[in-house]
């Protein structure tokens, strides 16, 4: 009888079992939910300041974007004229360029520096002279600079 | 405080963001613990009790004083956790029977979860139930809501939900007492 008693499983009951919580969160998790949750809810309407923050730094911005708009337009219209001044001297015959630049207190160092010559520019211009230069004139430019070989 | 002085604070802009801080404490527990016994995992939890308490952040300006604050929020709540249980199915392809082995091996291994041996076995049990019949369950047995206050929440008839309820219970002692 006693054996028959001891085999006998306890039948589970809902309404007998006492209720328990199982589950558990970590420490401090109440706490820090409220503040979590609202810097969520927050977080759209700082993005909308940034918007607005834009919109007054396009104000700044505006002007300023004008005013590089204006250089590069007058930059421009600066390059033009340079092109202008270049054809403008093309205009003006080579003697009298030539006794302009004799009159005047400009070295030759100060000339070559305001040109930009590339390597077959100089090729031609030696080409060039060489080919207009007879032997008389050779004897008179050396005896115009007899230190060129020091100059050079 | 009462609902209707936490609305009021909301409502007013000066005191909006305080008056939502208080409702979030004041519902917080009973919103998470209610999601909890759902998705079982505290991580999972937590994610959807946040994104609850968003959705109601929107959707205050909208909601109708008529209707009872813990009933709606509660409302939220129960679909943010049956959506994330369905998402959960469809997202793996995986057929019920696995979704609940998931759980299971949750109540088993998760952090924060103890308990003796037939309080896990029925946390386990209630896994095999229908999700909305597991939830009717938690809101009858463990938060002792009453029958009126369920069928505002899930929009189901009285007496539906009495016999969801009878009908969990019989199985749940079925699961546990096989023989």
């Amino acid at each position: 009888m006693k054996d028959k008693k001891e085999h006998i499983k306890p039948t589970f009951k809902l309404d007998e079992m006492p209720k328990k919580q199982v589950y558990s969160v970590p420490d401090g998790y109440f706490d820090n939910l409220p503040t979590i949750i609202q810097a969520r809810v927050v977080k759209p309407q700082a993005s909308e300041s940034l918007v607005v923050n834009w919109s007054s730094a396009l104000r700044y911005a505006l002007p300023a974007l004008a005013l590089v708009l204006m250089v590069t337009y007058f930059g421009v219209r600066l390059n033009n004229n340079s092109i202008d001044v270049q054809a403008m001297l093309d205009d003006i015959p080579t003697e009298e360029l030539v006794a302009f630049l004799a009159e005047s207190d400009i070295s030759t160092e100060e000339i070559l520096s305001m040109v930009d010559l590339e390597s077959f520019d100089v090729d031609g211009m030696i080409d060039e002279n060489i080919q207009l230069l007879d032997d008389n004139e050779w004897d008179d430019l050396l005896d115009e600079y007899p230190d060129y070989e020091n100059e050079i | 405080m009462e609902d209707k002085e936490l609305l009021e604070k909301i409502r007013n802009k000066e005191t909006r963001n305080y008056g939502f801080n208080l409702l979030v404490r004041a519902y917080q527990e009973r919103i998470y613990w209610h999601i909890r016994k759902m998705v079982i995992d505290h991580d999972d939890a937590d994610d959807i009790v946040q994104e609850v308490f968003i959705k109601v952040w929107k959707g205050l300006d909208k909601f109708r004083q008529d209707a009872q604050l813990y009933t709606w929020i509660y409302k939220i709540a129960t679909n943010e956790c049956l959506t994330y249980l369905a998402k959960k199915k469809k997202r793996f392809f995986l057929p019920i029977g696995d979704v609940e082995g998931e759980l299971n091996s949750k109540i088993d291994n998760s952090a924060n979860i103890s308990g003796d041996e037939i309080q896990l076995k029925l946390q386990k049990a209630l896994l095999k139930l229908p999700n909305k019949q597991r939830l009717v369950f938690n809101m009858k047995y463990f938060d002792e809501m009453k029958y009126e206050e369920i069928a505002d929440i899930t929009e189901t008839s009285v007496g539906a939900l009495k016999a969801s309820y009878h009908h969990a219970v019989k199985k749940i002692e079925e699961i546990i007492n096989p023989n």
